[in-house]
């Protein structure tokens, strides 16, 4: 890798010495190994290294990108002269220059040590491991069909910029999901899961297979049983599952600076109060252990917390070097890409709720009819704010006490109503692991506390 | 790169892989070349250009399946791909109901309107242009955002080689563009409206892309309230391609009938759906987005028939699938690329049209809702059909005039909600691979706050 770092910086070089204002180089070398399982049956092992280039110079205020996978000083050339041409050609068109900030010069290096590596664990382990959690799985009746599937990796990054910025990141990631059918008679049902951790191979330490497989199961066997929800305006307590794929979906997104800029439903908030006084939401790529924690980012950026909302205030966004530069805000290292064959996006890392001081019991005293929202299935959002959760496990909520399992239910609503509704936050705190797509597909971790919501839209599917 | 090339390094990986001790090996090359200008923010934001060639391998040992991949073709890149592909192989599990990757065709069929020198040649400056152009067609009115946007124009050589002599080329070329705007007046901001086009043989008219989405959403400014209750509700072809990508196109998929995951398992030649609906996979459709002479593994594309006036007629099929379930495969075994294995997914899926136009469709709905997109469509139950989404942007439909309404969500079941299908539009418009025309559904349960 030596070689090749010392190549980034001459081609930084050549990128300004060719015209370019602001020139970025990045190497990547991937390896990786997937596993899929269905219904026992391994459908293939796959593994790989991908190692390549990706080249992007800024030229008379456009951006031009090219990748490689010649990592010779040749091939290297021929990408740079790409993107230059393709930056030259975009100059001509662009309405506004694009500016990014620059940083102080900077040279450093990061591993992330892993517990256990995962290159260095035999694939057969990984294997047997996945086909005991199936096991335990089928020993319910009720089950029909079981799909599992695995992946890990080592990354190993070199960044190189024009303003000075050196700098090499190593990071293990494994992540395993789970999808799991019923059926009992005419009914049908689904559950999902997906765990991972940065620390290696320690999935099935930190979710034994016998955990996970009881977990799922319990999901199936109990929507078998289950009644659909009423449809209404409910107060409904969510579970950190559920708040996560809240504060990442319906709030995290317009919190992209890029889509709040474009019109999202913050555009003209900041300062402002959006949120009840107990919500705070927080990127912060500092979290030990999170999906989403790493020091650099994409564009060598220290990765610094992105505080979105603080005690209901709508604070601050999501940035890269391009819209830190327009908004004259520090970038806060949101920029990532999802490999070497495209450029960086503004992409959440580990977006939470911060916990409160509510014992999670108090948060269902006095409710006399709502729901308990423990688990999704996906969710979405769109820019004006408002935004549909798909739920997996709920339970209903009788005065004051979990009651009955609910199947079928989603939520939806207005973001900033929602969050305006919140009156309980309590002070336990789970994180989620998680993949999000904005066009390239991210690993990210989302979480929080248990909180209440007095009044949020309740939609059943089905009959 | 060409074809013949890569179909040469294809070949040998799967010699080396025979000699490595595979039973079977299948090797799967592909080139793509093109350029991409996107748009962000009412600005031009990149111009990207790239040149990409690499291969996959599939290689059985015992029964056991393994996959790896190289971005660098050169002999010593192949070698060492072919020991690491052999390596996983045995370290997997033996796969009882393995029966081989597929044989030779007799032959290969021809297909048209594919590949167009014109796209082929596209150069960088005529990419910006063509993106420029969307741009300003769409900044042309004041209240107008660009969010994203993105035009591409690109060509592709692909080339596979299996033990059983398998062994074909193919190339093509391809042009999309693509936009998302919202419109804001008088402190209302409309939600993102998106418009979409793609040729295989022509560049795109990107300027009317950005006319398509800049209208969408001027007609989603000033929202009405709405009544909730039981309506009937048209899906445009993106609205019904969210509706049905979590459904049905999975319901029809050969290893979901297998594993006993579709609820159309086991009911070919029932009627599962209205006698208007009739729904086609045309793998050789003449200039379709995704027409090739054979898919990713080699066999054969094909046009079939999946529902026919309502009857359920075929299911998807790869190699490994069909002989699972006793059928022929039916040319849908596709990668998102050579670092991936195939799986089943639709070639040109096209909804036939039927003899309304969307001016009668509107006019003649007394009171009811137009939706153009779908939020949480991905959480729909796939098994049971089961969904409750947010129809966004959607409007109401009320004496031939229509009117923005905003959280808006749809509940009940894919699966019924075909049964009720009652009026079929007859223009179509491509969306990648899905050709439909506009839908009405008789009856939806519609929530509104």
């Amino acid at each position: 890798m030596e070689h090749i770092k010392d190549l980034a910086v001459r081609i930084v070089e050549e990128g300004l010495r060719l015209g370019a204002s602001f020139v970025d180089v990045r190497v990547e070398d991937a390896e990786h190994t997937s596993i899929s399982l269905r219904d026992g049956v391994v459908e293939a092992m796959a593994g790989g290294r991908d190692t390549g280039v990706a080249i992007r110079v800024l030229y008379r205020g456009a951006w031009g990108f090219s990748y490689t996978s010649r990592l010779t000083p040749e091939g290297l050339k021929a990408t740079l002269g790409s993107a230059l041409a393709s930056a030259r050609a975009a100059s001509e068109r662009v309405k506004t220059p694009i500016r990014v900030a620059e940083l102080p010069a900077l040279e450093d290096r990061v591993v992330w040590k892993p517990k256990v590596n995962p290159l260095d664990v035999d694939s057969e382990v990984k294997v047997s491991d996945l086909l005991e959690v199936h096991r335990l799985i089928v020993e319910n009746e009720d089950v029909k069909t079981v799909t599992i599937k695995y992946a890990d990796g080592l990354e190993r990054k070199i960044y190189a910029s024009s303003d000075g910025r050196l700098v090499e990141e190593e990071r293990s990631m494994s992540w395993a999901y789970f999808w799991v059918t019923g059926r009992r008679g005419d009914v049908q049902a689904s559950a999902r899961e997906e765990i991972g951790s940065v620390e290696g191979y320690t999935l099935f330490e930190r979710w034994s297979p016998e955990e996970l497989a009881s977990k799922l199961v319990d999901r199936v066997v109990k929507q078998l049983g289950a009644k659909t929800p009423r449809g209404g305006v409910f107060p409904a307590v969510l579970a950190p599952n559920v708040v996560g794929v809240f504060v990442h979906e319906a709030f995290g997104h317009l919190a992209e600076a890029d889509l709040t800029m474009a019109g999202s439903a913050v555009r003209d908030k900041f300062g402002e109060k959006i949120a009840s006084s107990l919500v705070t939401i927080v990127d912060d790529p500092t979290i030990p252990g999170g999906f989403g924690t790493y020091r650099y980012d994409d564009e060598g950026v220290e990765a610094k917390p992105a505080i979105l909302i603080e005690e209901g205030y709508m604070k601050g966004v999501m940035t890269d070097r391009e819209f830190a530069a327009k908004l004259g805000r520090e970038p806060t290292g949101n920029a990532r890409a999802e490999s070497y064959r495209v450029p960086p996006l503004i992409r959440m890392r580990n977006t939470v709720m911060r916990p409160g001081d509510m014992a999670v019991e108090e948060l269902f005293e006095g409710i006399e009819f709502g729901y308990y929202l423990v688990s999704f299935r996906g969710g979405q959002a769109n820019m004006d704010g408002t935004f549909q959760v798909g739920i997996q496990e709920a339970y209903e909520i009788v005065n004051g006490e979990i009651g009955e399992p609910v199947r079928n239910m989603s939520i939806s609503g207005n973001t900033l109503e929602t969050l305006a509704q919140v009156d309980g936050v309590a002070k336990d705190f789970q994180l989620e692991y998680g993949r999000c797509g904005k066009g390239q597909s991210a690993f990210v971790s989302d979480g929080g506390p248990h909180i209440r919501v007095r009044a949020i839209t309740i939609g059943g599917a089905g009959r | 790169m060409s074809g013949e090339e890569l179909l040469e390094y294809a070949e040998l990986a799967v010699k080396l892989a025979e000699k490595m001790g595979a039973s079977e090996a299948e090797a799967f090359a592909t080139r793509v070349r093109g350029f991409d200008v996107s748009l962000k923010n009412n600005n031009l934001d990149q111009a990207s250009s790239y040149d990409e060639a690499g291969l996959g391998l599939r290689v059985i040992v015992d029964r056991r399946v393994g996959f790896s991949y190289t971005s660098v073709l050169d002999k010593e890149a192949v070698e060492r791909l072919a020991e690491r592909a052999v390596k996983l192989a045995r370290a997997s599990r033996p796969d009882p109901e393995w029966r081989g990757l597929p044989e030779t065709p007799s032959s290969y069929p021809q297909v048209e309107d594919t590949y167009s020198s014109r796209v082929a040649g596209i150069a960088s400056g005529e990419a910006v242009e063509l993106a420029s152009a969307m741009l300003e067609e769409a900044l042309s009115d004041k209240r107008i955002t660009v969010v994203y946007g993105s035009f591409f124009a690109g060509a592709g050589w692909k080339a596979i080689h299996n033990s059983h002599g398998v062994e074909a080329t193919s190339s093509g070329t391809e042009s999309m563009a693509w936009m998302e705007v919202v419109a804001t007046s008088g402190g209302d901001t409309t939600p993102g409206c998106t418009s979409w086009a793609g040729s295989r043989v022509e560049l795109v008219d990107t300027r009317a892309v950005a006319r398509e989405a800049v209208e969408r959403a001027l007609i989603s400014l000033k929202p009405v309230r709405l009544e909730g209750g039981e309506m009937p509700v048209i899906f445009t072809e993106k609205a019904l391609f969210m509706l049905l990508n979590f459904s049905l196109h999975q319901a029809v998929k050969g290893d979901n009938v297998v594993r006993g995951r579709s609820p159309y398992a086991g009911r070919l030649g029932e009627k599962v759906a209205s006698e208007n609906l009739t729904i086609r996979d045309r793998g050789l459709m003449p200039g379709g987005m995704s027409t090739d002479r054979f898919d990713d593994e080699g066999v054969p594309m094909r046009d079939k028939t999946l529902i026919e006036a309502g009857v359920l007629k075929g299911f998807l099929y790869d190699t490994y699938w069909a002989r699972r379930a006793g059928a022929e495969p039916t040319g849908n075994a596709l990668r998102g690329g050579y670092s991936a294995i195939p799986v089943i997914r639709f070639t040109n899926l096209v909804v036939e049209p039927g003899d309304a136009s969307r001016d009668e469709m509107l006019a003649e709905t007394r009171r009811g809702l137009l939706v153009d997109d779908l939020q949480g469509a991905h959480s729909t139950n796939p098994e049971t059909g089961e969904f409750s989404v947010v129809a966004t942007p959607a409007w109401l439909v009320e004496g031939g005039e229509l009117r923005p309404v905003r959280g808006v969500m749809l509940a009940g079941n894919v699966y019924e909600l075909l049964k009720e299908l009652d009026m079929v539009g007859r223009e179509v418009r491509p969306l990648g691979g899905f050709y439909s025309p506009w839908l009405r559904f008789s009856r939806v349960r519609v929530v509104s706050k």
